[in-house]
């Protein structure tokens, strides 16, 4: 009689409502414990206070695309922000002024020099399906169709220096691979799959991660070694389902400035 | 080829600062632009300004990263600048007559609700109806306008303990008071929302 009567009514010695909040965050005392045990008006306010911050947690949720605005107003963006340091090294700009001026005209050059089929890749590059996807995702900004504040500058439209920038004139485009890039890619046998990718990347012991049949794993490497490992797997018969760049078999379309890229791989099985 | 991920806070503000690397900066915003949120979000309650400040203090770190002598963590300045922003954020607010401030000294509770010491709220798993999806939404709904109700010194307390990694002196450092009171807010705001919401689910 005497238990059932401690399990439901409120026990003279119960804590006040400070201690039971610091049990709450910090549930190291064995006697609150063993009090809530028995106390069920202290058990409920327990119950309550842990369900209300998940409650305050659920209303505080960032928003999805809040990473990629961040991204393209710092890193990704054109016109905007420079690292303080540049501002007290103008030979830097100034450098690098030269480098883009180098890099545009040997573009340009290309261009003019390419044969019919390279001219035909590059179509097909502009109308590429990655135009079709959006997605909040920041590692997912390979897409060459973001809107950003362009310069006229004549016949060349739309030059941007942005992580996932294009390229463009006329229908001609070329893709600046994002600093991350998230590739989910399919294959007959997820075992086999993961041994080959572990061969491909020598003097590295990748981590891998499994969830609900999806084996995942990153690693970060060059844009032109990234290329290379792209067109490898598809190669051996991967099918990758993910649109953005870099494509297997896309360097033409692609440039390359020799920046690392943090890769993320996604597999599944067929 | 180590991977991003794994590289501590330091690491990565050096690689920033020594070789320009812009992938470093992204991952530094992918691990506490979200916390940054959820900071300025506990002092300013309101969605879009908080996503306003955030943006901006980012931008700010960008900026003077290259200065950063790294006395304190990145997480630590990061947070630090979130919290000025959101502050200077009020006080502008205050100017424009945006929003309703209320005097530290009220009462927490604005109703007198009896009787509902002994409710918990039921919080639907994620397997839901239609139905049960809207109560979720409803008592959502409900939690923001209890939270409008506490003042703003519990209101504060109670949402960036609800920071991934922000303990009670965390807290207390970027609120500059005592552990101790960090407690006591957080513990009557929390007995506050559990009453409100507590009469409100037995309403409903």
């Amino acid at each position: 009689m005497e238990e059932k009567k401690s399990t439901t009514s409120k026990s003279f010695s119960c804590p006040d409502s400070e201690t039971l909040s610091e049990f709450v965050d910090n549930p190291s005392s064995t006697e609150i414990a063993e009090h809530i045990k028995m106390c069920s008006v202290c058990r409920q306010k327990v119950e309550a206070y842990i369900q209300i911050q998940q409650l305050i947690a659920g209303i505080s949720q960032p928003p999805e695309d809040l990473v990629d605005k961040i991204l393209i107003k710092t890193t990704r963006n054109n016109h905007g922000v420079a690292p303080q340091r540049f501002r007290h090294f103008p030979w830097i700009r100034f450098a690098a002024a030269i480098v883009a001026t180098a890099m545009i005209t040997a573009y340009f050059t290309k261009k003019q020099t390419a044969s019919p089929n390279e001219m035909m890749n590059q179509t097909m590059a502009s109308s590429s399906p990655t135009q079709a996807y959006s997605s909040n995702k920041s590692e997912q900004t390979a897409i060459g169709t973001r809107n950003t504040p362009s310069i006229n500058t004549g016949p060349m439209q739309n030059v941007s220096t942005e992580s996932a920038s294009s390229i463009e004139q006329n229908t001609i485009r070329k893709y600046l691979p994002a600093s991350q890039v998230t590739h989910i890619w399919s294959m007959e046998k997820i075992p086999g799959a993961q041994k080959y990718l572990d061969s491909l990347v020598k003097g590295e012991k990748l981590t891998w991660k499994h969830s609900n049949g999806i084996l995942t794993t990153s690693l970060i490497l060059s844009d032109q070694d990234l290329q290379q490992l792209i067109d490898n797997l598809y190669h051996s018969g991967w099918s990758l389902l993910s649109p953005f760049y870099p494509q297997p078999e896309a360097s033409d379309v692609t440039i390359f400035t020799g920046k690392k890229i943090c890769y993320n791989l996604k597999l599944i099985q067929q | 080829m180590s991977k991003i991920k794994d590289i501590d806070d330091k690491t990565l503000v050096l690689r920033f600062q020594r070789e320009n690397d812009n992938a470093a900066f992204e991952e530094l915003v992918q691990r506490y632009s979200g916390r940054a949120y959820q900071i300025s979000y506990g002092i300013l309650n309101n969605r879009e300004d908080a996503e306003e400040v955030v943006q901006d203090a980012f931008m700010r770190a960008y900026k003077a990263l290259a200065k950063f002598r790294g006395d304190s963590s990145f997480y630590t300045w990061i947070y630090r600048i979130v919290m000025n922003l959101s502050r200077n954020r009020i006080s502008w607010n205050k100017v424009r007559g945006k929003g309703k401030n209320q005097s530290l000294d009220a009462p927490l509770r604005t109703d007198k609700n009896k009787g509902s010491n002994d409710l918990t709220l039921d919080l639907p798993d994620s397997r839901l109806d239609p139905i049960e999806n809207l109560s979720l939404d409803e008592l959502k709904e409900k939690t923001t306008e209890a939270m409008k109700q506490l003042p703003e010194i519990y209101r504060t307390a109670i949402l960036l303990r609800n920071v991934k990694g922000l303990g009670h002196e965390e807290i207390a450092k970027l609120l500059n008071c005592k552990i101790g009171t960090v407690k006591s807010r957080i513990a009557r705001a929390r007995e506050e929302l559990r009453k409100v919401l507590g009469q409100w689910m037995q309403n409903n």
